[in-house]
């Protein structure tokens, strides 16, 4: 199985490289000649076809690559860990669910990708890649596209009941959709004994009681833990009694590196690594604590 | 002499619109604590109607115990902080003695219907915690505004005092505990 992981590794890499090559010596060449000849423009037609092709090439043969080592690494390590474990590479967590959040601006523009859920202590979970953004224009009439969210989405059982929704979200994310004097949104700004907690996040709820009843002492103080773990800003949506979590890596996960040679023993490691992200979730926030629970 | 009159009325004109932004803003926090005052009542009233619950399904198991003596427990409208977090003890001094008959009689302990109201009196407890941290924190930052000037000014003026706190027992600061 390694032998075949690094024969597709090699094919994606060598076909990488032809997509960087081939169109930079191409245009070279092409404006080259056209500064000579300028009818030899016409050759920009079949050039732009080369690389259509050279690109397409290279996305199969990487997809390739990409799919067998989630097979291989990522699902088995996913399976070892948690129970009932479901994956989907081509899908993700639904529009419909992150947007309902009204954590963030949705952009024109969502994907979302490996989808996996499953039970670690008995609490059911999901997560995926999740990918917003939007095309805006500047003065010049140039439009630009801007990445909103990039990172992380996670979906789990959670072990209190409440009425409310409750955002959680961490100073600095940019894409905060709350705030503005005239702001006509439901949720209310709150402050929470936790001077701490207030400075490093910003807490909105429907309902000012029900943000007390759910970020207690203790799980402020664990929320504070997670944030010291994770890589990138945090959210927190407390939603029709299940919590959402984004974490804004700025990176997928789960994706095998081209330049590394397959080591699967290491890959399993990284993937373990990627994985801590959801039994964190679950050990420090005890999501399992069934206490509260009807 | 006319820019000197504009300049003060501008002043005037500032001094005005801030007492009544300050003003405002004493408002607003106070009803707030009187908002967070009502959601003690709610939490203190739940915990009363479970707990009575729990006293009558002990009472009937344990009809000769010394420890089924509860302590009346009397919540009225209009009651002081003070009075509530005595009338709060006391449920609490009832829930410990549930708690000791309720550990004396096994198949008490085990009946689906004792179970049932001690998961209730957790949910209750933590409402509770949730309602006096809320009321304790409107509180703190009313009265911190009655000491920071300008609106000190302000308060003095409108004749407001600071407000007291909802404190419980050490133990109650933690999440709720119970053994189920």
């Amino acid at each position: 199985m390694e032998q075949e992981m690094e024969q597709l590794r090699k094919d994606a890499l060598k076909k990488q490289r032809i997509m960087i090559f081939i169109p930079f010596i191409s245009f070279f060449t092409v404006a080259l000649l056209t500064q000579l000849t300028p009818i030899l423009f016409v050759l920009f037609v079949p050039i732009a076809y080369v690389i259509y092709k050279v690109v397409t090439s290279f996305s199969k043969a990487n997809k390739k690559y990409q799919d067998l080592y989630k097979k291989t690494v990522v699902i088995e390590t996913f399976k070892n860990i948690f129970q009932d474990v479901n994956f989907n590479l081509d899908q993700g967590i639904s529009y419909q669910k992150i947007s309902e959040t009204k954590m963030m601006d949705m952009g024109d523009s969502f994907s979302s990708n490996d989808y996996v859920c499953g039970k670690y202590k008995d609490i059911s979970f999901e997560s995926s890649d999740v990918e917003i953004t939007e095309t805006r224009t500047d003065s010049d009439g140039d439009s630009y596209t801007v990445t909103l969210f990039r990172g992380q989405w996670y979906i789990f059982d959670f072990n209190k009941s409440f009425k409310a929704d409750l955002q959680v979200c961490e100073k600095g994310f940019s894409n905060s959709r709350r705030g503005g004097l005239f702001s006509k949104t439901p949720f209310k700004k709150v402050e929470l004994e936790d001077m701490e907690f207030n400075k490093l996040f910003k807490v909105y709820a429907q309902n000012e009681l029900d943000a007390f009843y759910v970020l207690t002492p203790n799980t402020m103080e664990n929320i504070k833990k997670l944030l010291s773990k994770i890589n990138g800003k945090l959210l927190l949506c407390f939603i029709n009694e299940r919590l959402h979590i984004g974490v804004e890596s700025n990176k997928d996960f789960y994706e095998a590196s081209l330049r590394k040679k397959v080591d699967i023993p290491s890959s399993i490691e990284k993937t373990k690594n990627e994985i801590s992200v959801i039994t964190d979730f679950i050990d420090i926030l005890r999501l399992d604590n069934d206490l509260f629970k009807k | 002499m006319e820019i000197v009159l504009i300049i003060v009325g501008v002043l005037v004109l500032i001094c005005v619109i801030s007492f009544i932004a300050i003003s405002n803003g004493l408002n607003r926090a106070s009803v707030k604590v009187e908002e967070a005052d009502s959601g003690i009542d709610v939490a203190l009233t739940k915990r009363y109607d479970v707990l009575t619950k729990m006293m009558d399904v002990v009472k009937a198991y344990a009809k000769h115990e010394k420890e089924t003596l509860f302590e009346v427990i009397n919540l009225r409208k209009g009651m002081s902080v003070e009075e509530r977090i005595q009338e709060n003890k006391k449920m609490s001094s009832n829930f410990e003695k549930i708690q000791v008959v309720a550990e004396a009689y096994p198949e008490l302990k085990s009946s689906e219907n004792y179970r049932t109201l001690q998961q209730a009196i957790v949910e209750v407890e933590e409402h509770l915690q949730a309602a006096r941290r809320m009321y304790n924190a409107n509180v703190s930052k009313f009265n911190q505004m009655l000491v920071t000037f300008p609106t000190s000014m302000i308060a003095n003026m409108k004749g407001l005092k600071k407000k007291e706190f909802f404190q419980t027992e050490e133990v109650k600061k933690e999440d709720v505990k119970i053994d189920l």
